[in-house]
């Protein structure tokens, strides 16, 4: 069955070690500009918020992409770029909804969450275990797609 | 004796504190006993390894010393006694 | 070099000038970072006798080889200078997200010499740095000024600055970073004061590369399950922070009362860890790169302590609660608040407040040489005096220069609960004998956090060892304070030893550095630190006079409680620690302790 990333924001601790290790597997260095997840922390309001993609249902960075290099990974379902076609527009990163997609200056590249090829090392070292990776069943796609209901509600309140 | 239970042994045991006469728990290795029988399963095996041993890694306090220092679980206890019984913890 | 950035920053406020300076790789090897980097480089600059609130003082922010790594807990730093309150060295540690950000700016550490003519702040961002005004902000608290320099350097900047009390010279001033999070003791934002230097400002884009990836991956991932293996780190840390103790320390007797007039206090209840997280905890906060997650985030949310800010910690708690006699959480808390808000080290401050107390309740402390009464359980007065203090208005003016100045002042210096002229923290040694001699010989004066004894004595990590028995403390306490200078070395937070030791620092030191680090390698390094600021002391003037305690804690015993009748016997356990450290009688190290350290001149 397809597994998804399952965010629970109220363990988060704002550690940033998502940042970490993401950065270190994906990059090769410690660095959290490099990382394909952040913490949104709101610190004055205590509201951490681990953001990455969201490996949409119908995605519109690939919807955008001109060139085609945007697809979902066969067996991981990740939504995943393909360096060889990409053209470094960034069309996907105005697209997408979440911030998820970066271009990363030093790699000279658009990255995003590929989710490590099914075995996500943000999900291994979460101390909280405020990042799951867990079967796309009734339970997870709910919660994901509330999470997904507030955030929309909110970036619409924001444009407002 | 009083009997008092701190951080997640207060939570397993439900309460702060409790009274235990001296005469049915001569020695802390007997209130150990008393206590898991008394508030179940989540504090003993907080209190008691699977081999019965009382953990190491809580501290239990006879009016202020640690057991440790006294004579272990063969304590000898006393109505007067307060024994206080501390889930590992440490700060700074 | 891996681990370290290799760079250093050094600015000039006199001169104004920025450069940038290689980091020596062996003075790296064997200093590491952070508190033996910024030793060291005291240690090699700095002229003897200097005044600790002059342009000729250096002051140096310095990381350690694991910040910004994923090493467990490893987001820290230390600040580096010659102390306005001991006069000898200070080397103040903190977490919270600006260390990292520094290291990810380009640099392992900033060296700040000379003054500025004019309120200052230095921007440094992906390896350049420029020194701008900031007479707009000073004067403002260390909130506001956070805030401000954010909004005109870059959304995700870090900041560590200064409060009122730094720019007002109060001796116990701190540096606060990230709002909540304090380089706390010795008065390191004095310094930062008298050189005009309101805050500096990270941001950083860069990389920390370690040596081995794949072999630093595994160590992590082994510390990581130490960590949450440990009932203390993944449980009692997360859920009730530091302020656990209260009830613990109290339940030994050891919990210092009415400036350590007595050893149980009878409201500890009511300022307990419990408590807080019953009553005005908001949630858990890490640092940066933390897996405990000892941060406490709170709010008053209504009356008259209402506020919002991190805290209170276990020490505070103590030092505006229990040494000044006050049980009410919400007053401590407001305190505490006002500590960050203006930039004062709470331990310091309560402890200042808890000696004035005592002065004045025994007639020592004239009634007009204060603008409010300070009785023993006032805790309005404990919340107006830490406020008076962070303006020097009032008593506060009194008060912002140590307990010792103040008792000295009015002629009785042995009511100030210090050494080296610097405040002890929350244990009374006379429950606890170790600390007590950990209090004497700390570099930095009174502190817990050299050789944190505590562990064995009451707490049983890593073995229970008896709190009241003299034998044996003087090897635990050497051992405890080696292994600490290691730890505030590297990077890492001191709490991480609840349940890792040296071995586990060792082995993610060696595949982050490349450099091969044996534990007893690293455990030396450790020693050669502790050693090396002994030597700044002891070029400072520093005698065996110094490593003294309070008449209170050696002759007058224990008035009630498990520790009832007990007094230190420092000069039983001193001796022996002189023997253990390889330190001649009157407490220098011998030539052969040097030679072996690598310190032979």
């Amino acid at each position: 069955m397809e597994k998804v990333l399952l965010v629970e924001h109220e363990k988060c601790t704002a550690c940033r070690i998502c940042e970490l290790v993401c950065s270190a597997k994906h990059a090769g260095s410690f660095n959290p500009a490099k990382a394909r997840i952040t913490v949104a922390a709101f610190l004055e309001d205590n509201f951490f918020f681990p953001l990455t993609c969201q490996h949409c249902e119908e995605p519109l960075c690939q919807d955008v992409c001109p060139t085609g290099a945007i697809s979902r990974h066969p067996e991981t379902a990740a939504v995943v770029i393909d360096d060889a076609k990409c053209i470094g527009c960034r069309m996907c990163q105005a697209a997408c909804p979440f911030g998820a997609i970066a271009y990363s200056p030093s790699e000279d590249k658009v990255v995003k969450c590929d989710l490590c090829g099914g075995e996500p090392e943000c999900v291994l070292f979460c101390p909280w275990d405020a990042i799951k990776y867990v079967k796309a069943d009734d339970a997870a796609l709910r919660r994901r797609k509330a999470v997904g209901e507030k955030l929309r509600k909110a970036l619409q309140e924001v444009k407002l | 004796m009083r009997v008092r239970f701190f951080f997640f042994l207060k939570d397993a045991a439900g309460q702060d504190e409790v009274t235990i006469p001296a005469e049915s728990a001569p020695d802390l290795r007997t209130l150990v006993r008393v206590l898991a029988g008394r508030f179940g399963e989540r504090l003993a095996r907080q209190l008691v390894t699977a081999d019965g041993e009382i953990r190491s890694d809580i501290n239990i306090l006879v009016n202020g010393r640690n057991v440790q220092f006294l004579s272990g679980a063969d304590t000898r206890l006393k109505d007067e006694d307060t024994v206080s019984f501390l889930s590992a913890v440490a700060g700074g | 070099m891996y681990g370290w950035t290799g760079k250093i920053l050094r600015v000039n406020l006199s001169a104004r000038s920025v450069s940038v300076e290689g980091l020596c790789p062996e003075i790296a090897e064997n200093y590491l970072g952070a508190r033996g980097l910024g030793t060291k480089i005291l240690y090699d600059e700095l002229k003897p006798g200097v005044d600790p609130l002059g342009p000729d003082n250096k002051i140096i922010f310095a990381t350690g080889p694991l910040t910004g790594t994923a090493a467990t807990s490893a987001g820290r730093y230390n600040v580096v200078t010659k102390s306005p309150l001991t006069g000898f060295i200070a080397a103040s540690n903190s977490g919270g997200y600006f260390p990292a950000e520094l290291k990810y700016a380009g640099f392992d550490a900033i060296i700040v010499e000379g003054a500025a003519d004019e309120p200052v702040y230095i921007w440094v961002h992906n390896g350049k740095a420029e020194i701008r005004p900031a007479k707009h902000v000073w004067g403002k608290n260390t909130a506001e000024t956070t805030d401000i320099l954010v909004a005109e350097t870059d959304p995700d900047a870090k900041v560590a600055c200064i409060g009122p009390a730094g720019e007002k010279l109060v001796l116990f001033a701190c540096v606060v970073n990230d709002k909540g999070r304090a380089a706390g003791r010795s008065g390191v934002g004095a310094v930062m004061g008298s050189k005009n230097l309101k805050a500096i400002v990270v941001r950083g884009t860069g990389d920390v590369k370690v040596a081995d990836p794949a072999k630093f991956r595994e160590a992590v991932l082994a510390a990581f399950k130490k960590i949450k293996e440990s009932p203390v780190t993944s449980q009692g840390l997360p859920t009730y922070g530091t302020a656990v103790l209260v009830n613990v320390i109290n339940q030994h007797g050891a919990f210092p009362t009415r400036n350590f007039q007595t050893g149980v206090f009878e409201g500890a209840e009511k300022i307990s860890g419990e408590t807080l997280a019953a009553t005005l905890l908001v949630r858990k906060r890490a640092c940066f790169g933390c897996p405990i997650a000892c941060g406490r985030p709170s709010a008053v949310r209504s009356g008259k302590y209402k506020g919002e800010g991190e805290g209170p910690e276990y020490e505070t708690i103590w030092a505006l609660g229990a040494a000044c006699g006050v049980d009410n959480l919400e007053a401590v808390t407001k305190a505490n608040y006002l500590c960050n808000e203006l930039g004062l080290d709470p331990i310091s401050m309560g402890s200042t407040i808890a000696c004035a107390m005592e002065l004045y309740e025994k007639g020592y402390l004239p009634k007009s040489a204060t603008d409010i009464p300070l009785r023993f359980g006032d805790a309005d007065a404990v919340v107006e005096a830490t406020r008076k203090t962070g303006y020097r208005e009032g008593v506060g003016d009194l008060l912002a220069k140590g307990s010792y100045r103040l008792a000295a002042e009015f002629g009785h210096p042995e009511l100030s609960m210090s050494a080296k002229k610097q405040e002890y923290p929350a244990y009374d040694p006379r429950g606890v004998k170790g600390i007590g001699l950990n209090y004497a010989t700390s570099n930095r004066g009174g502190c817990h956090v050299r050789g944190y004894t505590i562990s064995p004595e009451i707490l049983g990590v890593p073995e229970k060892i008896d709190p009241l028995s003299k034998d044996g403390k003087a090897a635990w306490v050497k051992a405890f304070q080696d292994v600490t200078a290691l730890v505030d070395s590297v990077g890492m937070c001191l709490f991480t030893t609840f349940a890792l030791g040296a071995p586990d620092v060792a082995s993610l030191l060696e595949p982050a550095t490349g450099i091969p680090f044996p534990t007893e390698k690293a455990v030396l390094a450790g020693e050669r630190i502790w050693n090396l600021e002994r030597l700044f002391n002891l070029r400072e003037g520093l005698t065996k006079a110094d490593d003294a305690l309070a008449p209170r804690l050696l002759t007058e015993p224990m008035p009630e409680g498990p520790a009832a009748g007990q007094v230190v016997e420092l000069a039983e356990m001193l001796a022996d620690y002189y023997a253990a450290r390889g330190w001649s009688e009157d407490g220098k190290p011998s030539a052969e302790t040097l030679e072996r350290l690598g310190l032979a001149v």
